[in-house]
């Protein structure tokens, strides 16, 4: 069993792999439980997320912020910080392009969504580094400053968009969210269809994101602190200097797809509009499932976007609630995260080997 | 090898279990009944046991196994879903998309525009695009009739505490017809107004419970809840704890009947009847396929905004502080709005003078 253990934890994509059959294989059995036909159900679903163009579609488009979640997740964690903080950034990107682009109308289309990512991008950035700082100046565990300012990020929007900044204009008097952005927009690739140039950006940044870790020398030092931060830091590399840069560029990635959000698919901030479909946990489990591969990223995050497409698909269709979509999801992440407890155990086991030795 | 073997092992419990899987037969359509074709989908948040959508799907299923379309319900686990799942259902070659709740209004509006062959529908708030069939409720005057029986409860009363979840307009309205019912019977009562600023955290609409109750002091014994359905508990469980300690004050329930003899100092509420815009939206399509777009708003002369103890009855009545009197002049209330006697204009927040 150990042997099957070490032989799994080593390969990354046979793992990854596993983890999905496993949790295909899930679903399968409960839906063979609730009385569906599980080899319909699976093939319906797989079709539903990945088979018909609509599909492709409706896919790229919610696979797009998880994408950039995921980018955000990767670049902290595979550098060795455990940033939980890429949601709150998405909303400072998100309700910053809401605010921004209604007020660039003046400019041409063009330049005015280039202006509104940049504003988005350096608001993500330096929200990044407010946790970033805290965490430096008062020795606070990163992870529990990030994931607390998540809900900071939440509430800060939910009052910006209540109170200051909610459209006049809406009918609908429940609503809490901004005016629409008219014109200054990421227009759809194909008409008929939702994916929008959010998801091109989505592809430069991973291009962006992998070529800054393999190849410069800042991603060198990046990497090496993911390894090993005490190596890393024998060797010179200022662990401070470098945590600040990962955590500056991981939140602009995310302030990045907020903005795509806003400019691609709602055309305003709306509350909630990031945290309640957790498009940041997704793209933090997208992370996992690629083992902070940057390209891996864009993979893993089409395919959980997938299930949850073809989930929606097949409850439509067949009747199969959209729980089950939801098991399968849950047991792969389980899996995944399962990853990091055999490697864990095997780096504990090596420990206790070398001490009784 | 082994994990081979472990993987045709579950292949293998996977195609058994297929076998397993009972295929249902599908009922061939015998007759030419002329909606046999037709597929309406209610696209609401989870089912589960929230009345509010439950009086919907009832009533959509109702009307299937009576006209005999097809009806199925779309379930939202979050934000996204709303316009992903809605579309789907159109590019499934659904013929009407009816949306219970505000969340629904900008996918609604989003697809009529998108998809000119389907017919959509909300119900519970206003949507921007004139195809989509808005029903709203008219909850002003259904709060005025609440006012009314709760004032005449309240005679010696003087203040009156009413909790929010925002201070915005879509909650002035319950606040507005309630101060105007309380009125219509105390003319110089006062108000403090206090909000929660959520719609879900119960232990703010506790704090502000206990901010509000202290306000009011010796002069004022009722609180209207107006928070949401669930997070309005917070309110209810101060009203118990002082209760229980014999300083007791009042309160009204929403969305749902929330009387019960558990906590007496529940004593009347608001609810919203979702079954009849969704009966409203459904006829009017099935007349010639098309619904009648833009906005329609149904109150409590329509049973569909409807005050416990007034429109039915409640499911635990405090006698003590509902009295006959009471009931009976939140009875008036409700006639002389039907009968015009009492018309309230549409008032915005900022306009409007205690």
């Amino acid at each position: 069993m150990n042997k099957i253990m070490n032989k799994i934890g080593n390969s990354n994509i046979l793992f990854s792999l596993m983890a999905i059959l496993a949790g295909l294989l899930v679903g399968g059995v409960i839906m063979a439980i609730t009385g569906q036909n599980p080899v319909e159900g699976i093939l319906g679903l797989l079709k539903g997320g990945y088979l018909t163009s609509y599909a492709i579609a409706s896919t790229l488009t919610r696979a797009t912020p998880i994408i950039f979640a995921g980018l955000s997740a990767a670049l902290a964690w595979g550098s060795g910080y455990s940033s939980m903080g890429a949601q709150g950034q998405m909303i400072i990107g998100a309700i910053t392009a809401a605010i921004v682009a209604p007020r660039l109308g003046f400019l041409p289309p063009f330049l005015a969504v280039i202006i509104t990512l940049i504003f988005s991008m350096t608001a993500g950035a330096l929200y990044s580094l407010i946790s970033a700082h805290i965490s430096a100046k008062y020795d606070a565990y990163l992870l529990i400053v990030t994931l607390m300012f998540n809900y900071l990020a939440d509430y800060l929007a939910s009052y910006l968009t209540n109170y200051v900044f909610l459209d006049p204009v809406a009918l609908d008097k429940l609503a809490i969210q901004t005016i629409k952005i008219e014109g200054s927009i990421l227009p759809r690739i194909f008409p008929r269809y939702t994916t929008h140039y959010g998801f091109l950006i989505a592809l430069i940044a991973v291009a962006a994101t992998a070529f800054i870790i393999n190849k410069t020398s800042f991603g060198y030092k990046a990497r090496m602190g993911g390894l090993n931060a005490g190596f890393a830091e024998y060797g010179g590399i200022d662990s401070r200097k470098t945590m600040y840069k990962v955590l500056l560029l991981s939140g602009a990635l995310a302030g990045l797809g907020g903005a795509c959000e806003v400019l691609g698919t709602k055309f305003r901030y709306v509350d909630k509009m990031i945290t309640s479909p957790g498009y940041s946990w997704s793209g933090i489990t997208a992370s996992l499932m690629s083992n902070y591969n940057i390209i891996g990223v864009l993979f893993s995050s089409i395919f959980l976007s997938g299930i949850a497409i073809g989930g929606s698909t097949i409850e439509l269709s067949m009747n199969i609630p959209s729980e089950i979509t939801q098991i399968i999801q849950g047991v792969i992440t389980m899996l995944v995260t399962a990853k990091f407890v055999i490697r864990w155990h095997r780096k504990e086991n090596g420990r206790k080997e070398a001490e009784t030795k | 090898m082994k994990k081979l073997f472990l993987l045709v092992l579950c292949l293998l419990t996977v195609l058994t279990l297929a076998g397993c899987g009972e295929k249902k037969e599908e009922e061939p359509v015998v007759d030419d009944n002329p909606y046999a074709g037709l597929k309406i989908a209610m696209v609401s948040d989870t089912v589960g046991t929230d009345q509010f959508i439950l009086q919907a799907k009832n009533k959509l299923e109702e009307m299937a196994a009576e006209y005999g379309f097809t009806a199925t319900v779309i379930e939202c686990t979050n934000t996204d879903d709303w316009e992903q799942k809605s579309r789907n259902a159109c590019e499934q070659g659904y013929n009407l998309l009816v949306a219970v709740g505000w969340t629904g209004a900008q996918a609604m509006s989003t697809l009529a525009d998108e998809f000119p062959d389907i017919e959509f529908g909300i119900i519970d708030t206003i949507a921007s695009n004139e195809r989509v069939m808005s029903i709203n409720f008219n909850t002003t005057d259904g709060c005025y009739v609440m006012g009314a029986m709760v004032a005449t409860a309240f005679k010696d009363d003087t203040k009156f505490g009413y909790i929010g979840n925002f201070q915005q307009q879509s909650n002035f309205e319950y606040k507005y017809g309630f101060m105007e019912g309380v009125k219509s019977v105390n003319p110089d009562a006062e108000f403090v107004a206090a909000y929660a600023d959520t719609y879900g955290d119960t232990s703010a609409t506790y704090n502000k419970a206990v901010e509000v109750v202290a306000a009011l002091g010796d002069e004022g014994h009722f609180v209207m809840g107006s928070v949401a359905n669930s997070a309005n508990a917070g309110i209810y469980q101060y009203a118990l704890e002082r209760g229980e300690e014999g300083k007791p004050f009042y309160t009204s329930g929403l969305s749902v009947d929330q009387t019960t003899s558990e906590n007496p100092y529940i004593v009347t509420g608001l609810t919203k009847n979702t079954a009849i815009p969704m009966e409203t939206i459904v006829k009017d399509f099935l007349e010639d396929g098309k619904v009648t777009g833009g906005k329609t708003t149904l109150g409590v002369n329509e049973n569909a905004f409807c005050v416990v103890g007034v429109t039915f009855d409640a499911n635990y009545r405090n006698s003590e502080i509902m009295t006959d009197e009471a009931i009976a002049a939140g009875k008036k209330a409700a006639e002389d709005l039907a009968s015009g006697a009492v018309v309230l204009p549409y008032v915005m927040e900022e306009d409007y003078k205690e």
